[in-house]
């Protein structure tokens, strides 16, 4: 591990120049960049409770034969388009854009190794309980929102620079879409009764905020490509997802970076 | 021709499914109750569950053994519970009057009842190791909850009962008490009996 950082120390000394050499080519203080964004998200969620579906595994299985599951995952896409207002003597900048959020949910189960389907039960009084076999339900949102962002670059050089970023989003939903599909397609008929048991109204306008690193690769008066990780982040207020409970996301993001004046060329 | 093949394929397989979920949903899932340690959690899903407390230590199903079964003979309903305790076997009979049900689908008449255990017309009995005990009740009550069918896919399949109960009694000249009952059982063909 410690060789690693050393040959990480040697890469960036010797493939950059000078911060004062930078200042003689960009006379300029305030620079501004595009970026045209993309992300890959993945919410850390739980199944939430409410959802009515019949649990199969129980907490003293004798038998090791229990292969039943029930997995609910939420992934996620962004894509944005943001102006940064950077100043290159303070290494800082500020960004305003507009921001497309994709998140796509899904619970699948199987009972037993040739029953892949689960058991949601979407009727319940004191003479009858129905239950549908379902092979899955998912749920889409989009979400359009205006990201604030504010860049710090702790280290930047010629061809790399290494930046640590705070954003917040706050926006409004968009999209949203509830489905199910039964094991049965007979069942299909129910879908409209079978659905009203787990809709609910989403909080419309959404918030969240996040922390990330990230490294710019190439020269920043030329068109670089950036990627960052997430460090941390959290959904503020609100409940954005029917079907899971989600606090944080880990993320990954790429985006080009484009200098304003080479646009307008 | 092509049809009749197709609709007697979807048969097939549909039938296949059915005795899977006879399978799947008389299998027991047992989800410990945080607040009582050793219990199953109360539930109404049909999990073919139930749990109580004698004296402290738990008697609650197992895996091996039909955890309910349900019989009736003439006016009177049988209501047994089998399972474990303390490293062995323990099952306990509640018995009463007044309910004939023909069949284990009219187990609904029995939703939200409570049948006070020190009545004449209940019994209560235990089996504990080899030995039968017939409870002499100080108090007790045993309450279903719900008794209603379930439907899988709009097919009938059985009924569940769930509920609680809890007693005092006497065994071996000693005051006993079965206390934070619980049980949550699928009733169906393989279970119910009628004679």
């Amino acid at each position: 591990m410690k060789n690693i950082y050393c040959l990480l120390l040697a890469i960036l000394f010797f493939s950059s120049r000078s911060d004062s050499q930078n200042e003689s080519e960009s006379s300029q203080t305030w620079q501004k960049y595009v970026h045209i964004e993309i992300s890959g998200l993945l919410p850390n969620t739980t199944l939430k409770e409410n959802i009515p579906i019949r649990q199969n595994v129980s907490s003293n299985s004798y038998y090791n034969h229990n292969v039943a599951k029930i997995v609910a995952q939420t992934n996620g896409l962004t894509y944005a388009a943001k102006l940064e207002l950077y100043n290159n003597q303070l290494n800082f900048g500020f960004s305003l854009g507009v921001k497309y959020w994709l998140y796509f949910t899904t619970i699948k189960g199987r009972m037993s190794e040739n029953a892949e389907y689960f058991y949601f039960r979407y009727a319940s009084n004191q003479q009858e309980s129905k239950y549908a076999r379902l092979k899955n339900i998912t749920e889409n949102q989009h979400y359009l929102t205006v990201p604030v962002d504010v860049r710090y670059y702790f280290l930047n050089r010629k061809r790399l620079g290494l930046f640590v970023r705070m954003s917040a989003d706050v926006g409004f939903n968009v999209h949203h879409k509830l489905d199910v599909t039964f094991f049965n397609p007979e069942m299909n008929l129910n879908k409209t009764e079978v659905l009203s048991i787990i809709q609910q109204t989403l909080d419309k306008v959404y918030y969240s905020a996040s922390a990330s690193l990230g490294f710019r690769y190439y020269y920043i008066e030329k068109i670089s490509l950036n990627v960052e990780f997430n460090i941390l982040s959290k959904y503020l207020g609100g409940n954005y997802f029917i079907l899971t409970d989600a606090e944080r996301y880990s993320a990954i993001k790429a985006s080009v970076q484009i200098p304003f004046h080479l646009i307008l060329k | 021709m092509k049809n009749i093949l197709y609709l007697s394929l979807i048969l097939i397989v549909l039938s296949a499914c059915k005795k899977q979920d006879e399978y799947i949903l008389s299998q027991s899932v047992f989800i410990e109750d945080p607040y009582n340690p050793g219990l199953p959690i109360y539930s109404e899903w049909g999990y073919n569950t139930f749990g109580a407390y004698y004296d402290r230590a738990p008697f609650r199903s197992n895996n091996d053994i039909v955890p309910a079964k349900v019989f009736v003979n003439n006016d009177t309903l049988h209501f047994l519970l089998q399972g474990s305790y303390q490293y062995g076997n323990m099952s306990l009979k509640f018995s009463f009057k007044g309910y004939s049900p023909q069949n284990e689908y009219e187990l609904t008449m029995l939703n939200n009842v409570v049948i006070n255990l020190k009545d004449t017309s209940s019994k209560v009995s235990m089996r504990i190791g080899g030995a039968i005990y017939i409870l002499n009740i100080i108090e007790g009550e045993l309450h279903f909850r719900k008794a209603q069918k379930l439907f899988v896919d709009n097919e009938l399949y059985k009924t569940i009962l769930c509920g609680t109960f809890r007693l005092k009694t006497f065994v071996n000249n000693e005051p006993v008490s079965i206390y934070n009952g619980r049980f949550d059982v699928g009733i169906g063909y393989e279970n119910f009996f009628n004679y």
